[in-house]
């Protein structure tokens, strides 16, 4: 499979995902009553708001980084310039993205 | 294939302002611009992750901004970017399948993108604002 046929796809995986992962989290969100930091802390604690929050991350950050690539390359013209914006994003996508995981965990198993 | 030298050098469509504005181009153009949007929009879900982990005194900060009109409309406009964009997504993965790429229907379901959008942002409005629940 070449680079743009697997960009093309994962654009779409992501997409199907994340449209799920959307709709549960637009319910959650609006059935937190107060807010305060031990009810959202218990919220992310349940198991199930964990992984879909984890899954919701991964496919969040993996589909912004493939469209946000789409973008420079088309509107920004300046190659050396657009290629070092490309590798920025995507590796600020992977960084955040671990990072976020990390965070997760920390909450789950330190709070 | 990458390393083509006609793929470095593909053509682009002419921009923007070449075309006269219609609801098909102005439809695209919003997907984009609402897909950059929501990039600040999963940073802002990032921070509130490292807020959280990070304890107490740093989530009051979150609720300092997410209780602020300013922070209240920030996030209101996150709402209807992401309902935007999941309904034209959506209308993007039909045309995936080759359904509805004729004019006359992507003229009627862009139509339908938009109103969803505007019927889910209010009723998603209303209710965090709770007037409902």
């Amino acid at each position: 499979m070449s680079n743009i046929v697997r960009h093309w796809k994962f654009q779409r995986y992501s997409a199907i995902v994340n449209l799920i992962l959307a709709i549960w989290l637009a319910v959650s969100v609006l059935c937190i009553q107060e807010y305060s930091f031990k009810e959202t802390v218990n919220w992310i604690k349940s198991p199930i708001n964990a992984l879909f929050l984890s899954i919701f991350f991964i496919s969040s950050f993996m589909h912004m980084s493939l469209g946000m690539q789409v973008v420079l390359e088309d509107y920004v013209s300046n190659k050396l310039l657009r290629n070092r914006l490309i590798v920025i994003i995507k590796s600020l996508s992977w960084f955040l993205l671990a990072l976020s995981i990390l965070l997760i965990l920390k909450i789950i198993f330190f709070n | 294939m990458n390393d083509d030298k006609s793929y470095k050098n593909r053509p682009l469509s002419p921009h923007l302002q070449i075309y006269k504005p219609q609801i098909t181009s102005i439809l695209s153009i919003s997907h984009r611009l609402a897909g950059i949007f929501l990039s600040l929009g999963l940073l802002a879900m990032f921070a509130f992750v490292l807020l959280l982990a990070m304890g107490q005194n740093y989530y009051e900060m979150w609720q300092y901004f997410s209780n602020s009109l300013v922070g209240e409309l920030i996030l209101m406009g996150w709402v209807v970017a992401l309902s935007f964009h999941m309904f034209n997504g959506i209308r993007h993965l039909f045309w995936d399948y080759g359904l509805g790429l004729s004019l006359s229907v992507s003229k009627w379901s862009g139509l339908l993108v938009f109103g969803a959008t505007i019927i889910i942002s209010i009723f998603i409005g209303i209710i965090s604002l709770g007037l409902v629940i």
